[in-house]
Parts: structure tokens; C-alpha cells; sequence
């Protein structure tokens, strides 16, 4: 009897022994969506875009199940911003479609990204492991995270093209795990309010009249971000996309002369469409290729 | 698709086909042409028992993604001789997109047919037609829009909107990238410029 419970146990530690050491891309990629809001820290990040190198210091702590987090701009002016209130366990939508497929990797979110884990690399004095995403399809962008080995945290992210160029960096270069729970004071900082808890009761909910005709496979509609009838943001997990609806016509200020046009800021890019027929204009923006943002741009009829 | 242009994308991919069935192709829908179009050529492969490891292949969406990110690159100049290369890249995407799928044939001496994108040199797609059975197809490609508009980087007006809109939006997206508050620094070096 002994013997072979013996024989179990020896069995069950060389099971689990080598799917302990290796995580797969999905269970990395999912550790990394909630570890980032569970944990208290503070750290040094740098945002990097082409040449111009700007870093901040951001706080987070968890405290009673709710969230406060604090982005500190280290250069030039000071702008600052918090976010408090947040209820440790509400899960985004973009988050979710990371998780819920993280058993099965052809579905949902993996379906439309191939997965790499690569090797151990060292980021902000940490052993991280790197992940490289690639996209299936031209609508969207690459990336490649390291994950901080012991938390998940993700501290490095490369935005990559289709053609494998770099467009924006994150990268921390100090992380502290060890700091009180406490809120953080920040003068004069702009406080960040997330969509869902945002009910405006003072104008009434106007019926959206416009909807994209197409959208890129995978990408679903946030609930919360339709805010009446001027936008609505998509997600697959890892892009975002928004698109914003004015009217043409403003009665104070007349006419907006709009063009039609593409905007691009590291891997952030904006395209605008008028539609004078119905008067009004459309702005798609997102961390997407330029082609995702003109063609969902492009597609949007009103109902007649 | 109907009938008439499935008839005339079987001409297509004898070599027989017409300037007017040519042209009832490029004016059908697309997508149901380059469906119909992958269609008969895994038939005909699966007839001929050969294997293609290149089946399947649609470069033509890669091709416009990219051109979609140079032009945006490109149009700071103005004048002729923008019009004049945007004919040009017009022209060179029409071959590409034509030859190129003109499919398996092609593709079956050199394993290195598909063009290195990463250079910025010249706009060549070395997508050459290979002295096979398909017959060199005349197509007479008309100048249309190039895949992405102006870049309006430039343009004050324009600018302000975007940095407004990029600020909801990350609203947003802070909460659903993965990424969290980082996110917002993507507007606030903006903000600081």
C-alpha cells in the first residue's frame, strides 16, 4: 500500500514537473491581462516612439478590492492622471476574449494571432520571458511582450507593422514590488473615468442610426463604450479600435471643413471619411493598420 | 456571381478570355472572384493530381496593406509627379494582383518568386509571369484611388481632433489591450509636444 502510494506521488511530481517550468503563449498572454491590476507596484516606464523617448512613473495598488493607479509624466510639463474605484474584479472585455479561449488556442482571440514563446530575456533587472504575436491576417498589428517571470506583468511591449517595424515601445526600466497599498496623492492630477460606470442621466440616449458595415474578423463591441449615438470601440484583445460620428454642420460655428485623410502617431493612426449626403463625419482610431481603419471607415451607412 | 462571369473566369484561366469578359471580371464583386478563382484552381490541381504547397495563397490584400502604408509615407509631395507614380502604383498593383493570381503556374520554378517588401527601393514586385501555359493576358489597368488617402499630419484642424479622439478612445482601450493605465501615455506625450 505504501509502495504504491509512493509509486503515485513519484508519478504526479514528474507529470506536473514539466508543465510547471513551461506555460504556454495563451497562459502567459492571460496572466498578463489580470496581473498588472492585482498587484501592488510602483515603476519607471519609458514610452518610446521613433526617436522621442518619454518615461513616467506609474503606482498601483490594490486596496479593498479596488484599484487606484496613478501615471506620473517624469519630463517636460507635468500631467498627471489617476484612476481610482475600480473593482478589482470587473473584467474587460478585451481581457476576456484572452481568457475565456486561453484552454482552446484555436478559437476566439488565437484564431487570428499566432503565438511564440520565445526565450528568457532581462527587462528592468527582471528574467522575463518573451512572447511574439504575429497576425494572421493584414488587419492587424504585431507584437512582441516580455512578461516579468515571476508576476506576468507585462514590461516591455513592442508594436510592431506588417512589415515588422517597430512603431512604439513600452519599456519599464524599475519595478517595485514592495510598496504599501495606500492611495497616492497627486495634486492637480485629471482623473480617468472608466466607460461602464459612467451613466449620464442628463441627456437623453439617442438611437444610433449608423452602424460600420464591415469590421475585421474577431474584433467584438464593447457594451459599454456606446455612449448615445456618437461612437462605438471594438476589441480582439489586444487592438482597439473607436469610431467617432459628428455632425458636419455645427450651428454656431457652420460648416467643419473636414478632408478625408489618415492620421498616424506611433502605432496609434485616426482616418476620417465625410459623409455629406448625411451630414456628418466619421473617425476611425486605433492602434490598427492604416488599411483596417479607412476600410471600417469607408463601410458605415446610415439607416434610411 | 452569375453564370456569365463564372463562364468567363474559366475563359480567364484557359488563357481565352476576351477584353469584354476581362472586363466583366474586374467590374464583379471581388471577393466572390477571388473565391470562385482559388476554387478552380484546387479543382483543376486536384484533377491534374499535383500538389501545390502554394494553394491558397492571396497575396493581393498583403499587396494593398503595404502600398496602403507607403502611399501614406509618400504623400508629402504633391504635384505631377505624384499623379504620375500613383498611375504607376496603380498600374503595378493591377499586374500584381492580376498575375499574381493568376496562380499556381507561376509559382512553380523558383521557391523565391515573392518580393523581399522590406526594401523601400522602387515599387517592384518581381511577380513575374513565367513562360507557361497561361498566356501573358493584356490588362488595361485604369488609375483608381490608391488604397490609403492623404496623410493629414500636417493639417492643425485636423490634428486637434485627433489628439481628442485618441484620448476617448484610450479611455477605452486602457481596459481591454492588456496593457492598463500605461496606455495613456500614448496622449500624454502627445499632449506635451
Amino acid at each position: 500500500m505504501i509502495f504504491r502510494l509512493a509509486c503515485t506521488a513519484l508519478a504526479a511530481v514528474l507529470c506536473s514537473s514539466p508543465v510547471l517550468s513551461v506555460e504556454s503563449g495563451s497562459e502567459l498572454l492571460s496572466k498578463m491581462t489580470h496581473s498588472h491590476r492585482e498587484l501592488n507596484y510602483r515603476a519607471i516606464v519609458t514610452y518610446q516612439l521613433g526617436d522621442q523617448l518619454s518615461s513616467y512613473r506609474i503606482t498601483h495598488t490594490v486596496h479593498d478590492g479596488k484599484e487606484f493607479e496613478a501615471l506620473q509624466s517624469l519630463d517636460g510639463d507635468h500631467q498627471d492622471l489617476v484612476h481610482h474605484g475600480h473593482d478589482v474584479n470587473c473584467v474587460h472585455p478585451g481581457p476576456q476574449l484572452i481568457q475565456l479561449f486561453g484552454t482552446d488556442e484555436e478559437q476566439g482571440f488565437y484564431r487570428y494571432y499566432d503565438i511564440d514563446v520565445g526565450g528568457e530575456d532581462r527587462v528592468a533587472g527582471r528574467d522575463v520571458v518573451t512572447l511574439s504575436i504575429k497576425p494572421r491576417d493584414v488587419y492587424r498589428l504585431g507584437y512582441k511582450l516580455s512578461l516579468d517571470n515571476e508576476t506576468g506583468l507585462l514590461l516591455r511591449s513592442d508594436i510592431v507593422n506588417q512589415q515588422g517595424k517597430v512603431l512604439e515601445r513600452f519599456q519599464y526600466v524599475m519595478l517595485d514590488l514592495n510598496i504599501p497599498d495606500d492611495e497616492l496623492a497627486v495634486e492637480g492630477a485629471i482623473e480617468v473615468q472608466h466607460k461602464d460606470i459612467e451613466t449620464d442621466n442628463s441627456s437623453p440616449i439617442q438611437m444610433r442610426v449608423w452602424r460600420p458595415n464591415w469590421i475585421p474578423a474577431g474584433f467584438t463591441q464593447l457594451k459599454d463604450s456606446d455612449d448615445g449615438s456618437v461612437s462605438m470601440t471594438y476589441t480582439d484583445g489586444l487592438a482597439v479600435m473607436s469610431i467617432f460620428v459628428e455632425p458636419l454642420l455645427k450651428s454656431e460655428a457652420g460648416a467643419v471643413s473636414v478632408a478625408e485623410g489618415g492620421m498616424r502617431r506611433g502605432a496609434s493612426v485616426s482616418y476620417t471619411v465625410a459623409f455629406p449626403e448625411n451630414g456628418m463625419f466619421a473617425t476611425v482610431v486605433g492602434e490598427v493598420p492604416m488599411l483596417t481603419a479607412k476600410q471600417v471607415a469607408k463601410s458605415l451607412s446610415w439607416d434610411q | 456571381m452569375n453564370d456569365t462571369v463564372r463562364e468567363s473566369l474559366s475563359a480567364l484561366m484557359d488563357g481565352e478570355a476576351t477584353e469584354l469578359e476581362l472586363r466583366r471580371i474586374l467590374s464583379a464583386d471581388q471577393e466572390a472572384i477571388r473565391t470562385e478563382w482559388a476554387d478552380l484552381h484546387r479543382s483543376q490541381s486536384v484533377l491534374k493530381n499535383e500538389a501545390n504547397p502554394f494553394i491558397g495563397w492571396d497575396i493581393s490584400s498583403r499587396v494593398m496593406a503595404e502600398i496602403a502604408d507607403e502611399e501614406l509615407a509618400n504623400s508629402a509631395g504633391t504635384g505631377w509627379k505624384q499623379a504620375v507614380s500613383g498611375l504607376a502604383i496603380a498600374a503595378s498593383v493591377a499586374a500584381v494582383v492580376v498575375i499574381g493570381s493568376l496562380g499556381s503556374n507561376m509559382f512553380s520554378g523558383s521557391s523565391q518568386m515573392v518580393a523581399d517588401n522590406n526594401g523601400v527601393s522602387g515599387r517592384v514586385y518581381p511577380a513575374q509571369a513565367s513562360s507557361s501555359a497561361v498566356g501573358g493576358v493584356a490588362v488595361s489597368a485604369q488609375a483608381q484611388a490608391s488604397p490609403a488617402g492623404p496623410l493629414l499630419n500636417d493639417d492643425a484642424e485636423a490634428r486637434k481632433r485627433f489628439e481628442a479622439y485618441l484620448r476617448k478612445h484610450t479611455d477605452r482601450a486602457a481596459f481591454n489591450n492588456g496593457q492598463g493605465m500605461v496606455s495613456y501615455a500614448r496622449v500624454v506625450s502627445q499632449e506635451s509636444e
